[in-house]
């Protein structure tokens, strides 16, 4: 079936790609990996009507969208959150991708997408707020409150900010 | 990269092997589609009752209450009915408002679905499907040299015609010329013969007299050439052909036929419902 082969092409090339949006989203790599077989359910049964030149944004929006939903219904209660950074001392020869993880996952949800979708995904402020169903103002602050928080919880300044 | 980029993607350093599970994705998808086609349907249909039972109830009787509509409704007895009969099923002519049936869509499974189709000029039979084969047959439009054999996927008698979908008759042929080996699919069904909006490899010819729509198209090295051309009983003949046997995978060769050949094919006065 034409369908079935068309959207199976499609899923080889950008799966992996979507995880890792997935897991820079929600922290874990196994709720990654089901945010994006839930993402690629919604977009089989979409397929027919997504433009071919848009599938990409089609399915980024429902990755998006998906692990927004998962937030809410209380999976986020799930998630290796703290309030503060654990007492464990990180000692100087820690990778930073700890450092990386722990930064994100104590930013608020809405920044932490937000800088995901900004900086990861390359989307503009226009395209953030769109898919997010927010003000570019609201999506403008988010990010640098984001940038921001995570500069400081890094503890260094690796982010020169681009746009 | 920006630097927090290259930041972000640190995160990624104890990244496990992929698990996405491509079957299930297929599967889960499937039945999602299959149910929201059924919702759309049973959405469609409770409209449908909500406006026409009411409707139906509130006139035709001159006015006055509900109540006494109601009444005369279920008595049938101030208004005469027009006589029952028992004929057979009523040719549509060509002349007629086309009119649309509810099939299971073409690929899906057996479940009832939304998919509404286009009612064929003539009700569709065995006995015709045999007559187009037979037709196509004696017609000379199969090039000379063109070898047809069984595709073992959709297995039926080279060049010969069944129903599909119950509303349109189909041909699926693996053929070999000298210019290359692929199917050929002639499919005659209710539609319309122009070219499609999105299909921008289409374009308008004349063959023979008759305007036909050429459409030419290339994916994953699988070339599709289709004519399409609006037979005399306002249907659709279409001639299709590839350089793949099974859909998805080239034969290394063009396409055994021409457009100009499948033209040939498309426009035989002959395929008509």
């Amino acid at each position: 079936m034409e369908r079935d082969r068309e959207f199976g092409e499609f899923v080889d090339a950008r799966a992996l790609v979507m995880r890792r949006t997935a897991y820079l989203l929600c922290g874990d790599w196994h709720r990654a990996e089901d945010l994006v077989q839930t993402a690629l359910t919604k977009l089989y049964v979409a397929w027919p009507r997504v433009r071919r030149d848009s599938v990409d944004a089609y399915a980024r929006k429902v990755l998006v969208r998906a692990a927004i939903d998962e937030g809410r219904r209380g999976f986020r209660s799930r998630e290796t959150v703290v309030d503060a950074v654990p007492d464990t001392p990180v000692s100087p020869t820690v990778p930073a991708d700890l450092d990386v993880r722990r930064a994100l996952a104590m930013l608020p949800q809405g920044q932490r997408t937000v800088v995901v979708l900004r900086y990861w995904e390359d989307l503009s402020v226009t395209e953030t707020a769109r898919l997010l169903g927010r003000t570019e103002g609201t999506v403008k602050s988010q990010a640098a409150k984001g940038l921001a928080a995570l500069r400081e919880l890094l503890g260094r300044h690796v982010f020169e900010e681009q746009r | 990269m920006t630097d927090i980029k290259q930041t972000l993607s640190t995160a990624f350093e104890d990244e496990p092997p992929l698990g996405i599970d491509k079957a299930t994705i297929l599967k889960d998808g499937r039945r999602k589609a299959t149910f929201r086609r059924g919702y759309t349907a049973a959405a469609v249909l409770a409209t449908v009752t909500a406006v026409a039972v009411p409707a139906l109830l509130w006139s035709g009787a001159g006015g006055g209450s509900g109540g006494g509509q109601l009444q005369a409704a279920a008595g049938q007895s101030t208004t005469p009915a027009p006589p029952l009969t028992t004929e057979a099923p009523v040719t549509s002519t060509s002349a007629s408002t086309p009119e649309t049936t509810f099939t299971t869509k073409p690929g899906s499974s057996n479940a009832p679905s939304s998919y509404e189709q286009p009612k064929p000029p003539k009700p569709v039979t065995p006995g015709r499907a045999t007559e187009l084969g037979a037709l196509l047959a004696a017609s000379g439009t199969i090039p000379a040299d063109a070898r047809g054999q069984v595709i073992p996927q959709d297995p039926m008698d080279p060049w010969t015609f069944r129903i599909s979908n119950a509303n349109a008759y189909l041909s699926f042929t693996d053929v070999t010329t000298a210019a290359g080996r692929g199917a050929v699919l002639l499919h005659l069904y209710p539609g319309d013969a122009a070219c499609e909006a999105h299909d921008t490899t289409c374009r308008q010819e004349t063959y023979g007299g008759r305007t036909v729509a050429v459409s030419s198209q290339e994916h994953n090295g699988i070339t599709l050439v289709t004519v399409r051309t609006a037979t005399p009983d306002g249907a659709v003949m279409s001639a299709q052909t590839s350089n793949s046997s099974d859909k998805g995978t080239s034969n290394g060769t063009p396409p055994p036929l021409t457009w100009e050949q499948l033209a040939k094919i498309a426009t035989h006065p002959g395929f008509t419902f």
